[in-house]
């Protein structure tokens, strides 16, 4: 782990030794050490925006995954179910969000819901999709002991196709952490002023560069810190796999 | 009692039919060992997928203690239930300790209460894995996998066991322990079997009738009644015992020659 931090450590440095030496203007860009200093001399004002931004992703992703990985059941049994949803699916799962931000802004204005639902819709299908080929994936016999035994189609999803299929839906999964991320700092850069995203474009416009990175530096260790804990999970989960 | 009457299976594939199971007639009575022997892809699995309904015969009916099932009536969830069933790959959940593999059946089929997770856990000295029952499968020899995976199928006391080729891919010393100790299992529940195998010698020892299968298309060709003495029952090695192997080769010989004439 700590061997991880080598490289990008001395990119830092380097970056300082080059802003220092080049003699670069702040609003230009500013060195690490601002930005690390903007980071803890702002932080009870950034303190908000960081729960908006980090709240907002943690939930529109746990919907993200209850709903993909329930919509890729129902479509798993019910073939009709599956008719009718996955055109949808698959066209969300190819339009950027951001496309439909200012329309959701506009029924639902700049609060966090809009943010919400655009969060969950660029996040879930890429769940649904991976976790629908996981399931199709499954060995045979190992369906085929529950078939055998009558299971009902709640206990063979339990027993048999969501344990075998972990691996395969966190694929989506992982996929989903980034994308929900970028769906909410899009969203955020949209419209409103709540969030690290809509911060960032405060503190540019006012050429307030050390806390702009401030705001990018905040996103960018989460969704590493998120990413890398989602990693572990699927590891620990998989551990007897 | 298990019935087959006329079952016959065409499969379709890309666009071509085929014919895997024709006309096939079979028996097994309560408490009968029924094992039934054939070449790699006479439907031998086909078979016992038909019995316990995962798949739907092309004609013909199955009957099985009293109930009638065929392509348009499904079976009762109730007569399904009553068969366990091992397959030719262990099959264990490997999320799953030993233990609690042994006791899904009990699970799905929501029989509670300690009389049952008793019984698992009979079953689990019976086949010998009491020191891995809280292992995770992976753990576990071939030999010892296959013996979990036959306990399994046992744990809800079913009256009907399914077996296909459950020892096929283990070595001949521990087939023979495997089969011996079934035996002594079998013996103490009464179950009905029917119990697949490609080997011969397999087939001898176990079967109190031993169905003889052919390909193209898949079927019955004889069917032969072994009754070893009660000392022979135990092992390969006896006179009779030899004579039975030599029958059934020479049946299997037979339906080869006239493939070929
Ligand atoms: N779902 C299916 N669709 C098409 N063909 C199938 C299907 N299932 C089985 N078959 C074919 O039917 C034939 C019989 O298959 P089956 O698995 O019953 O044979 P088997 O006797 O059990 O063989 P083995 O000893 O190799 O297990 C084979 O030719 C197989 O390819
Ligand atoms: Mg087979």
């Amino acid at each position: 782990m700590a061997e991880l931090l080598v490289i990008p450590g001395l990119a830092l440095a380097l970056w300082q030794i080059l802003v220092m030496a080049l003699d670069v203007p702040q609003w230009q860009l500013p060195g690490p050490w601002e930005i690390l200093t903007a980071m803890v001399e702002d932080f009870s004002s950034l303190r908000a925006h960081l729960l908006t931004t980090y709240g907002n992703v943690l939930m529109g992703f746990l919907l993200a995954v209850a709903l993909g990985t329930g919509l890729a059941l129902a479509i798993y049994f019910s073939s009709l179910v599956g008719l009718t949803l996955t055109p949808f699916i698959n066209i969300m799962c190819v339009v950027p969000v951001i496309t439909v931000v200012p329309l959701l802004m506009l029924w639902l204005g700049f609060g966090r819901e809009a943010k919400l639902i655009a969060v969950v819709a660029q996040s879930f299908p890429v769940i649904n999709l991976n976790a629908l080929s996981a399931f199709s994936n499954v060995a045979g016999p190992r369906l085929e002991l529950l078939r055998a035994l009558r299971a009902s189609r709640f206990q063979t999803a339990i027993h048999c196709l969501l344990p075998s299929s972990i691996p395969g839906i966190f694929t989506g999964v992982k996929l989903a952490a980034v994308l929900a991320l970028i769906a909410e700092v899009t969203g955020e850069i949209s419209g409103g002023d709540a969030g690290l995203g809509a911060q960032t474009i405060k503190y540019t416009q006012f050429l307030k560069m050390p806390q702009a990175f401030a705001c990018v530096f905040y996103v960018a260790a989460f969704g590493a810190i998120f990413y890398q804990s989602l990693g572990l999970i699927e590891r620990w989960l998989t551990r007897d796999h | 009692m298990i019935e087959l009457d006329k079952i016959s299976k065409r499969f379709r594939a890309r666009r071509e039919e085929f014919l895997a199971l024709s006309d096939i007639r079979l028996r097994v009575d309560d408490g009968e060992l029924a094992c039934v022997v054939g070449p790699s892809g006479c439907g031998k699995s086909t078979i016992i997928r038909i019995i316990s309904d995962i798949i739907k015969p092309t004609s013909g009916r199955v009957k099985v203690d009293g109930i009638t099932f065929d392509n348009s009536a499904p079976a009762p969830r109730e007569t399904i239930r009553r068969m366990g069933f091992v397959f030719q790959i262990p099959n264990l959940y490997p999320w799953l300790t030993v233990r609690e593999n042994i006791r899904l059946p009990l699970v799905v089929l929501g029989l509670k209460g300690r009389s049952w997770l008793d019984y698992a856990d009979y079953l689990i000295g019976r086949a010998d894995l009491s020191d891995q029952a809280d292992l995770r499968p992976q753990s576990l020899s071939q030999g010892m996998s296959q013996r979990a995976g036959v306990v399994r199928a046992m744990v809800h006391k079913p009256d009907i066991l399914l077996m296909d080729e459950p020892f096929g891919a283990l070595d001949e010393g521990t087939r023979e322990r495997m089969n011996l100790l079934f035996l002594d299992i079998w013996r103490e529940t009464g179950m009905s079997v029917v119990f697949i195998t490609h080997n011969i010698e397999e087939a001898v020892l176990l079967g109190q009738r031993v169905y003889v299968m052919a390909t193209g298309p898949g079927r019955i060709v004889e069917s032969v009644r072994v009754e070893l003495g009660e000392r022979e029952a135990r092992t390969v090695e006896g006179h009779l015992f030899a004579e039975y192997v030599s029958r059934l080769n020479g049946i299997i010989g037979n339906v080869e020659l006239e493939k070929t004439v």
